[in-house]
């Protein structure tokens, strides 16, 4: 299973299941624990995936593998974004319409927001999305990005 | 730094929306700043390099 493979294999679970395979279940695809931390820490290079500190894939952009503020629906599936554009980029990756759970960070109260007809609708849809660090640096630290 | 949900839905829709595509290869650099440019993020802010 080469790179790109092994990437197409992330983003389908993700996709599918809401949740990144395990560092555990890409070794039994490549051969063993040893070979799935190099594999992974190659797409990890490659700006495919982000590790964690554990090792396991804490995020393929734009889907989070793990808890976050936004969360994004669409029937019985749901997937955790790592920021609002990512909440956007979601629907846009699944090409399917989508709810989008969130939280306004200055009075914590929901945003209305979501993907109707494959367009932005919502009291939110004409509002503004924040970015504090220039795209130069997005992959600086793409965590705090 | 500020960028309004339709601006950014229509970049987005060029940036992620081939994101799951089997057949889909890493964007250069220039493509990204292309799609950028395309729906007017042209202040340096959003300079890729």
């Amino acid at each position: 299973m080469d790179e790109l493979d092994l990437r197409r294999h992330v983003y389908r679970t993700l996709a599918d299941t809401g949740l990144a395979p395990t560092a555990d279940e890409i070794a039994e695809l490549v051969g063993g624990p040893e070979a799935a931390a190099e594999d992974l820490q190659r797409l990890e290079d490659r700006h495919f995936v982000v590790l964690g500190p554990d090792g396991e894939i804490s995020m393929a952009l734009p889907f989070a593998a793990r808890p976050t503020r936004h969360r994004v629906l669409n029937g019985s599936r749901s997937w955790w974004a790592n920021c609002a554009w990512d909440s956007l980029a979601i629907p846009a990756a699944l090409h399917a319409d989508a709810e989008i759970e969130a939280r306004w960070l200055d009075d914590d109260t929901p945003v209305d927001l979501r993907i109707e007809n494959g367009r932005p609708a919502g009291e939110a849809s004409d509002g503004f999305i924040h970015f504090t660090i220039p795209a130069r640096h997005w992959w600086d630290d793409i965590v705090e990005t | 730094m500020t960028a309004p949900v339709p601006v950014m839905w229509e970049l987005t829709l060029g940036w992620y929306g081939d994101r799951l595509d089997p057949a889909w290869s890493p964007p250069t650099v220039d493509h990204l700043q292309g799609l950028l440019d395309a729906v007017g993020l042209t202040d340096p802010f959003w300079r890729l390099t």
